[in-house]
């Protein structure tokens, strides 16, 4: 299924208030930090 | 702009997070758990070599593979994912750098950021009177040591005696801690002898403030207490304590101090001429009106911009509207960040859009307002912040070229 990220445009965030592109940087940002998390967890336990 | 569809997609958008964040934590708690699977299967595989039991060996070995396959899976996945993210998140830096570049925004920050340097710099030339205030009262007391020999003695005195203070508070820290009789007893004589030299201090220091007071020469308890307290200078013949020498080592401090905050003012001051504004004094404003003003400190100054970079501000803010009409909803909105009036919207951008009911005054209100409360959200915080840092870099840079090349020739002479 096509995700709402995929079809999303520039011209789409544009109209946005800056208040909400804050959110989605802060909630993406987050999210970066929780992947990161995974992929060093997954690391250590390969490697132990 | 459709301001339905712009917060059904912030609403999707965000809902799409949310699930992957809500995905994400748990196959965090999946990749813990599995860690601690593999650490059980390797506490009992090493049970089972130490019992020889092969078919144990085998089994945990199995088992530690197959998780470290899931593990590897997850890694796979967890990459990908956040390769994804990393584009969504660059297409949230691009508007917010289109935000950053946006005329009228950047027009704003500058205003917002000549009037922090303006802040700053009021607050600095607070610094600098009063550090001219000590600078004075530096000059007084050395007329006085200079003028009056009881004088001068007096403020040996005093600073002998913190000298001494000190001296035995270093002695008696080193005894800290020994119990013996004779320690006991040295600490008890070192505890006299600084009530002895405090009772000194406040003795003369009572008739050195008598004597100013008296005479009006207007230096204040708390020079004399930073310069008895400040660096001692000793005179290298006599091994005493030269006051006069030690009341210019601290005015030469200070003046070191002065210099940097006048340097730092400078700085402001670039800094605020670059972003296109000057500074004016009420005297100035009243000249331009031609009203009779007395001058006045930095305390009292205002921003003024220069003509011409609103002018060009201004044009390329209507060369943006004219040029990319279907831009103009874009510029509208940024222009809610901002102080202009909004209702200069070119006529032809008129057609097809209802009128509003509100009135003009109320309006730019409103859009005054809105730019205020921007500036919480972090992301014009962050821009205001980095404009201010990065204007000021540059400043610093300008004036440090500048007093370069003012040195060189002079050098050359030589």
């Amino acid at each position: 299924m096509e995700k709402e990220w995929d079809k999303i445009t520039k011209e789409d965030l544009k109209d946005m208030s800056t208040e909400e592109i804050v959110d989605l940087k802060a909630d993406a940002e987050h999210l970066q930090e929780t992947l990161q998390e995974i992929l060093e967890l997954c690391d250590e336990a390969l490697n132990s | 702009m459709d301001l339905k569809k712009a917060n059904e997609t912030y609403i999707k958008l965000k809902a799409e997070l949310e699930a992957e964040q809500a995905k994400a934590d748990k196959t965090k708690s999946v990749v813990e758990s599995y860690r601690n699977k593999i650490v059980i299967q390797e506490g009992k595989k090493a049970e089972a070599q130490e019992n020889g039991s092969e078919t144990g060996v085998k089994v945990a070995t199995e088992e530690i593979k197959r998780l470290k396959e899931e593990i590897k899976r997850i890694q796979e996945e967890s990459k990908e994912q956040q390769e994804e993210l990393t584009q969504k998140q660059e297409k949230l830096e691009t508007i917010i750098n289109e935000i950053k570049q946006d005329p009228q925004m950047k027009a704003h920050l500058e205003k917002v950021t000549a009037t922090k340097y303006l802040r700053d710099l009021k607050v600095a030339d607070a610094e600098k009177q009063a550090l001219e205030n000590r600078i004075e009262q530096h000059t007084k007391v050395e007329k006085l040591v200079d003028e009056n020999a009881t004088m001068r003695n007096h403020l040996t005195g005093l600073m002998g005696a913190k000298l001494t203070v000190k001296q035995l508070q270093e002695e008696i820290s080193k005894l800290e801690g020994k119990n013996d009789p004779t320690s006991l007893n040295e600490k008890t004589v070192k505890e006299n002898q600084i009530k002895e030299a405090e009772s000194k201090y406040a003795r003369i220091k009572n008739e050195v403030m008598e004597y100013i007071y008296n005479h009006q020469l207007g230096i204040e308890e708390q020079t004399i207490a930073s310069i008895v307290e400040g660096k001692v200078a000793v005179d290298k013949k006599t091994h005493r304590i030269d006051i006069k020498a030690s009341i210019q080592n601290n005015r030469a401090a200070i003046d070191k101090k002065l210099q940097s905050k006048n340097r730092q003012m400078e700085h402001y001051t670039r800094g605020i001429e670059k972003l296109g504004y000057t500074i004016t004094t009420p005297a100035e404003e009243a000249q331009k009106q031609e009203q009779v003003a007395e001058p006045q400190g930095v305390a009292s100054t205002q921003l003024a911009k220069e003509p011409e970079k609103e002018e060009a501000n201004k044009e390329s803010w209507w060369k943006r509207a004219k040029d990319k009409v279907s831009s103009w909803k874009w510029v509208q909105k940024m222009a809610k960040f901002f102080t202009y009036e909004v209702e200069e919207e070119p006529k032809q951008l008129e057609e097809g859009r209802a009128k509003s009911e509100t009135k003009p005054e109320a309006k730019q209100q409103e859009s005054k307002q809105e730019f205020k409360n921007s500036l919480k959200y972090e992301v014009v915080q962050n821009i205001a912040e980095e404009m201010y840092k990065q204007n000021l870099k540059e400043a610093k840079k300008e004036l440090g070229k500048e007093s370069k090349k003012e040195v060189e020739p002079e050098e050359a002479e030589k």
